[in-house]
Formats: structure tokens, sequence, C-alpha cells
């Protein structure tokens, strides 16, 4: 896929788990583990919101994209 | 909402009444034909036929001048017969009443197993797809079962009286089972979508 999660640098930046951010963010670690690999369809607006808030970074910060 | 939930739960509480009732008149018709067969020798066999042949017509008296001409032509009579316990006919009467059965059992079953997961707010699901597939396909199949019961009255009169060539066997042919069961394939189709859309859904975080 094209577009590319950076969401574990960002986890790492603010030394924040999988678990810690699941927690805060109110999902489950499930989705958030299918997020951060990549392996969803799609993310909402107020969930990207959420972890821009949490991460203290803009979504570019998250999500990249690369032309096949 | 409240009257939604409530029409709901009398469908479900109706359909585990069917279930069960069902069950003992499927025993109890099971136990009564089996009891006939073993203790006669013979079968009450009925059939309504058209006989042309009775034209003779009575006339009838008017209440009011918006009418004239008023005829009773009889018909149609009714043909009556002991029909003897062979192999055959014994086989062709266990065959319809378990066919039927059969049919009746998987209907409410599926439907049963249907309402339940709408109880439980999750309708849309592979399993009741399935489920909405093979009720219709049961609801089909009745209104074979019902062409065949036809024929088989139509094979035993044929047969067994010889002034039936003079006359024409009375077949009230019904194809509402059709009709339901392609209602309902549709409906599977519908809920087939609704699946793929919640399946969707459920990808996004």
């Amino acid at each position: 896929m094209a577009i590319i999660v950076n969401l574990d640098v960002e986890m790492a930046k603010n030394k924040m788990s999988l678990k810690e951010l699941a927690e805060r963010l109110d999902i489950s670690m499930t989705n958030l583990s299918l997020l951060k690999t990549g392996k969803v369809k799609g993310v909402r607006f107020d969930t990207l919101e959420a972890l821009c808030k949490e991460l203290n970074c803009k979504p570019g910060d998250i999500l990249d994209y690369r032309a096949d | 909402m409240k009257t939604a939930s409530w029409l709901l739960t009398t469908i479900r509480v109706l359909l585990n009444v069917f279930w069960y009732g069902n069950m003992v008149l499927a025993v109890f018709a099971f136990c009564v034909l089996t009891w006939k067969i073993s203790t006669d020798h013979y079968t009450e066999f009925s059939n309504p036929v058209k006989y042309p042949q009775i034209t003779k017509s009575s006339p009838l008296t008017a209440l009011t001048p918006d009418v004239s001409n008023i005829t009773l032509t009889p018909d149609q009579a009714t043909i009556k017969m002991h029909l003897n316990n062979t192999l055959s006919h014994v086989a062709t009467a266990y065959f319809f009443l378990f066919a039927f059965e059969a049919l009746v059992m998987s209907i409410i079953y599926q439907l049963r197993k249907f309402f339940n997961t709408i109880k439980h707010n999750a309708p849309f699901t592979y399993e009741n797809v399935r489920r909405l597939k093979i009720t219709a396909l049961c609801f089909a199949l009745t209104t074979v079962l019902s062409i065949l019961l036809g024929i088989s009255t139509a094979v035993i009169l044929k047969t067994n009286v010889k002034e039936m060539s003079l006359m024409n066997m009375v077949w009230e042919q019904s194809f509402t089972g059709l009709i339901l069961g392609a209602m309902l394939y549709i409906l599977a189709d519908i809920f087939k979508h609704g699946f793929e859309l919640k399946k969707e859904i459920g990808e996004f975080v």
C-alpha cells in the first residue's frame, strides 16, 4: 500500500507503549496494532485527532505517502 | 425502538411455541399414521373432481331486478374410495409426512436462530445470510412438494378409477411458498450486503 503509517516512530519519540496509547485513546490494542502495521482500511478523523493530541504531532508525521 | 422490540419478542415467543408444538404434532401425526396403517387394510381417500357430464342446471330466483338468468350448475363432485395400504401407498404417505415435517422444522429452526441474533443486536452475520438462504430454499421446496402431492393424487385416481377419463381432477396449486422463497432470497442478499458493509466499517480505526 502507498500509505505508510509511522505510528511506531512517534510512539518511540514519546516513549509510549502500545498498551498505554490504546488506553489513552480508548481503542483496543488489536486495532491500534493493526493501524501501526498499516493493515487497516482507513482511519477516522476523530481517531487521527486523538493520536495527534496524545503524540503531540501532526497527521503528516503519522501518515506518509510513497508511490508504489 | 420499544414497539419493534415488543414485536420481535412476540415473534420469538411464537417461533418457540411453533417449534415445540410442531415436534409434538409431528410425533402425533407419525403415531396416528402408523396406527391407521397397522390396524386398517385401507385408507379413506377423497378428492374433488369436475364432472362435465353433470350438466343439468337448475334455475334460481332473483331477489332484485339487478340480476337475471341465475342458474345452479353442479359441475363439481367428490370421489371417495378406500385405498388399500399397499407398500407403495404406505411409502408415499410416509415420504410426504417426513418431507413436509423436515421442511417445516428446518424453517422454524433457522428462523429461531435468526431472531435470536436480532435479539442480541447482531443481525448482519454470515450465518444469518446462510440461514435466510436455507429458509428460502425450504419455502420454495414446499411448492415442489405440493406439486408432487398433486401428481401422486392424479396418478392414484387415473390408475385406479376407470371413469377418470370422463372427468378432471380439481387441483388448486398455490405458489405462495415459491414467492416467499424468492423474497427471502432477496432479503438474504440484502443481509449479505449489510454484513459486508459492517465488515468494512470494522476495518476502520
